[in-house]
């Protein structure tokens, strides 16, 4: 076999096998790796390996190489500017937004910084995505938090001064460090949370507009704008508020923090409602070509499996069959 | 994130931030990309930045025809073979190699091999789809586990593996070549 043609010799599977075994993901097939092993004229598996190894010896530091690259942007007059606020992007996901966002929320126009491309202020704004979720923020005092898909938290960069608050719009679950002298708050449309140090989750994007907080551990205060309906809630409770009322109960669902930990359990449950959870946790579109197929019941977990082992695992429960169409699962009776 | 030819115009246009959020997401991975080439740490971060003032300061006859990230590699690889021709180092460079490789006992081949693989390499970027690229990088420069790679970019651990497998494959077919 000429030596161009030799990539051939393997299956796409047996690539992303081979490419895991030499990426010291998993030990994989030992047949496979030395049939590679053996052609591999051309040194493949060392210069893989050396492309990694070669390179572990010194931190880069990202910041420092930034500002200089900046201060020497400048010297050059390179940047037009008027000075602003530079802040720290941690990891690409981060976002700066417009201070538009600051101009609703009524804050002083002292805080804004004009620039030739718009405003920017002194807030930070993190948002995820429809593919993003479990994006962690830690903010300033140490507090995490754990935005879910399309979600938005923003904070002053002084957020530790002056009180400890942070708006949302989406869904994030918070797990706040303890500070009795300085209360930690979240503007979550039109109700206000309150707590000294505890873990809860928040809900803004509810289709009929309600906030719903569902408490983890420790005790939260829920006010809605005009400070009229005031909510205490303990662990395992769900408080709602809504424009004109608001109430609390017991949480029943298992499943509520499923987009958090990816972890789904039941316990006879139809699969209607499995497809449902399987979209909000993993964003799988499952769609079921026969109505029948949605009245069967289910009860075993689904932890974190990849969308593949757990179609495969329904159909095999249910002897159906799946065709994949774009990112929608169609599933039919064999 | 937005996609490459709207980071391109972006730039173009003179948006600071789309410039540094490009400079702090290929920062690391272009820098130990360098360091493959040149010995010299410090050396290695000057000659990235540097690419990035030129970027910037001629940003409005900016022209991308391959991916960015294709562009940025081929950048770094072009100007660290110009620092080792410019600085003459070239034969100490091949003689640092011939005395660590001794060690291992290479065959001088390997040293031939060995800086070739640089230009392969920037012919691979160019020749894999924009995420397949920078998950390569990210594995082999960043030195990332697949699960963080799959984190960072909200991907499922199953798809790093299936565009790994599809860089090796573009890695063993460049090394024959």
């Amino acid at each position: 076999m000429k030596e161009m043609n030799d990539t051939e010799n393997y299956t796409d599977r047996e690539w992303e096998e081979l490419s895991s075994i030499l990426s010291d993901e998993k030990n994989g097939n030992k047949d496979l790796f030395s049939r590679f092993m053996a052609e591999d004229r051309h040194k493949t598996i060392k210069y893989w390996k050396e492309l990694k190894e070669m390179n572990i010896d010194k931190e880069i530091d990202i910041d420092k190489a930034w500002n200089k690259l900046y201060s020497r942007l400048d010297e050059n007059g390179l940047i037009t500017e008027a000075p602003v606020i530079r802040k720290s992007f941690i990891r690409n996901t981060y976002f700066r937004v417009a201070a538009i966002a600051l101009l609703l929320v009524g804050m002083g126009s002292g805080l804004l910084y004009i620039s030739d491309k718009g405003l920017i202020s002194r807030k930070t704004t993190v948002a995820t995505t429809d593919n993003q979720k479990n994006l962690q923020v830690t903010l300033p005092d140490g507090s995490n938090i754990y935005l879910n898909r399309n979600t938005k938290l923003s904070y002053m960069k002084d957020f530790n001064r002056h009180g400890r608050n942070v708006t949302l719009s989406g869904e994030a679950f918070f797990e706040i460090a303890r500070d009795e002298n300085n209360p930690f708050s979240v503007d979550a449309g039109n109700a206000r949370v309150k707590v000294l140090g505890t873990s809860f989750n928040v809900i803004t994007s509810n289709s009929d507009s309600a906030v719903e907080v569902f408490v983890k551990t420790g005790q939260v205060e829920v006010t809605d704008n005009d400070d009229t309906n005031n909510l205490i809630l303990d662990p395992g409770f769900v408080g709602t508020v809504y424009p004109e009322r608001s109430e609390k109960s017991v949480n029943t669902d298992p499943n509520y923090m499923a987009w958090n930990t990816g972890l789904l359990v039941y316990d006879g449950q139809t699969l209607d409602i499995v497809f449902r959870d399987l979209k909000r946790v993993y964003n799988m579109d499952i769609v079921a070509d026969d109505l029948e197929i949605l009245s069967n019941t289910w009860t075993s977990p689904i932890d974190n499996q990849s969308q593949e082992t757990i179609i495969r695992i329904i159909c095999a429960s249910f002897n159906l069959s799946y065709t994949k169409d774009g990112n929608v699962y169609h599933l039919s009776g064999k | 994130m937005p996609g490459d030819s709207e980071i391109i115009r972006r730039i173009r246009q003179g948006d600071t931030g789309q410039f540094e959020s490009l400079f702090r997401s290929s920062y690391v991975s272009l820098v130990r990309y360098a360091r493959t080439l040149i010995k010299d740490h410090d050396t290695a971060e000057e000659i990235v930045q540097d690419l990035f003032f030129r970027i910037w300061k001629d940003r409005e006859r900016l022209q991308i025809e391959s991916s960015l990230n294709g562009y940025l590699y081929r950048a770094v690889h072009n100007r660290c073979l110009h620092y080792l021709n410019h600085i003459k180092v070239v034969e100490k460079y091949a003689r640092e190699i011939a005395f660590n490789e001794t060690e291992n006992n290479e065959t001088p081949d390997d040293i031939l091999n060995y800086r070739d693989l640089q230009a392969k390499i920037a012919g691979i970027l160019e020749r894999l789809p924009e995420k397949c690229g920078k998950i390569f990088c990210m594995s082999r420069f960043e030195g990332l586990k697949y699960s963080e790679i799959a984190h960072k970019l909200s991907i499922s651990v199953k798809t790093v593996e299936a565009n790994m497998g599809r860089a090796l494959k573009e890695f063993r077919k460049a090394l024959a070549e």
